[in-house]
């Protein structure tokens, strides 16, 4: 996960454009999107993306995480041990998710119901764990954040769009709201998790044609 | 030297994460308070009782009482007629589980009502579980020797599935069925507690 992070900077624009924050930023958004460019937390991503509400709570439960995680560990990376630093980001991480999972159950009950075990499954969520790996053991508080919150607006943006899809197609409604009169029937493929699979192949299929363009020129 | 490094970090970060783990929960509990008191919002809608989402905690204890017996709680109406007692309770339907109350006419041995109070089975099939129309005709269903959810109801203890939906019907069934004779396990146990009262 960590091999393909190159950083490019861009020779023209504007100076927040030339700045390390927006590099690092698009780096995780766009280039190593943890989705289509690193490909990781699918399980997840399949599960929750027939609404589009249930993927927007989860997607940013999962920022929320990520985020706090990165500023922990990379607060604490000088005196973390190597030997043991596996388990001292999955400690953060527990603790992280749970309480956000408690706290879900509290103000959203609906929502915590239809994400069922997957908000405490973030856990074990390989985008957690890959960051900090990657990134927050090893860099400063600041870029940290902002790698995380790169990394966590692609993800966002990812289940969004995939979300879209399924919740139009399955249901022909947008975050509940009837957009597809009932005279015509939903596809309900969409809506379980087979057809999930489906709606993530052809994003990634997609995405990557537009992200390879050119390239081989 | 290295080691002693390893363990006092390790304890610390334990003995952090513990700590606040321990906060998150001990306001979790505190806050948990609001899920009974969802839970007796629907119980008085099934009745028809008239409450305020406020006052629900008192409004539920003037109209019901409580009894805890193996590992259930059930809830028996204050009101003898019909003389019911009510209970929650869950299993595996086909993606999700279901979370059901059941409230039965004890005299009778007729259902009172039934309440679903969580479900994430199939959009349009499964999920129409929760919709009035089926949950309706659940009332006044003979409960001996089972309660069964067929294609053609012909006997007083059947209803109509829900097409489509064969799966999550039986699940329901199963359900129901096992709740019930779970209550009539503990109805000994209930009724002499009910009388000593």
């Amino acid at each position: 996960m960590s091999d393909s992070i190159n950083l490019k900077v861009p020779s023209k624009g504007y100076k927040l454009f030339k700045s390390k924050s927006w590099v690092v930023f698009k780096e995780g958004l766009w280039h190593n999107n943890p989705i289509f460019g690193m490909m990781l937390g699918l399980c997840s991503t399949l599960a929750v993306t027939n609404l589009m509400s249930n993927a927007l709570v989860m997607s940013l439960s999962v920022s929320i995480v990520l985020i706090a995680n990165s500023l922990l560990i990379s607060m604490l990376r000088k005196i973390i041990p190597e030997k043991v630093r596996m388990i001292a980001y999955m400690l953060i991480t527990s603790t992280l998710v749970i309480t956000v999972d408690m706290m879900l159950r509290i103000f959203m009950p609906q929502i915590s119901k239809a994400l069922g075990p997957y908000v405490a499954l973030i856990i074990t969520n390989c985008i957690i764990m890959g960051r900090a790996e990657a990134y927050a053991i090893n860099n400063p508080v600041a870029i940290s954040i902002v790698d995380a919150f790169g990394v966590g607006m692609g993800y966002t943006f990812s289940l969004m769009i995939i979300s879209f899809f399924r919740e139009i197609i399955g249901f022909g409604s947008v975050f509940g709201i009837k957009i597809i009169p009932a005279s015509i029937q939903p596809l309900s493929l969409f809506t379980i998790p087979p057809g999930a699979f489906f709606a993530l192949g052809i994003f990634i299929l997609v995405i990557n044609t537009i992200r390879n363009r050119g390239k081989e020129e | 030297m290295k080691d002693a490094k390893l363990i006092i970090f390790l304890l610390a970060i334990f003995t952090i994460c513990t700590l606040l783990l321990s906060f998150a929960q001990f306001f979790y509990d505190k806050a948990s308070v609001v899920f009974n008191r969802r839970l007796y919002a629907e119980i008085l809608n099934l009745y028809d009782i008239e409450h305020t989402f406020a006052t629900v905690d008192n409004d539920f204890a003037e109209s019901f009482s409580t009894i805890q017996t193996g590992g259930k709680t059930y809830y028996i109406s204050e009101n003898d007629n019909p003389r019911t007692i009510g209970f929650k309770t869950e299993g595996a339907g086909l993606w999700s589980t279901i979370e059901i109350f059941v409230s039965v006419k004890i005299e009778e041995e007729k259902i009172f009502g039934l309440l679903v109070l969580s479900q994430g089975e199939t959009p349009g099939l499964g999920a129409r579980i929760s919709e009035p129309q089926f949950l309706d005709t659940f009332h006044d269903l003979d409960i001996n020797p089972e309660v069964k959810i067929v294609k053609f109801s012909m006997a007083s203890n059947e209803v109509d599935a829900i097409s489509g939906a064969t799966k999550t019907s039986s699940a329901l069934e199963i359900i129901i069925n096992k709740g019930i004779s779970e209550l009539k396990q503990n109805l000994d146990y209930l009724n002499q507690t009910i009388e000593e009262k």
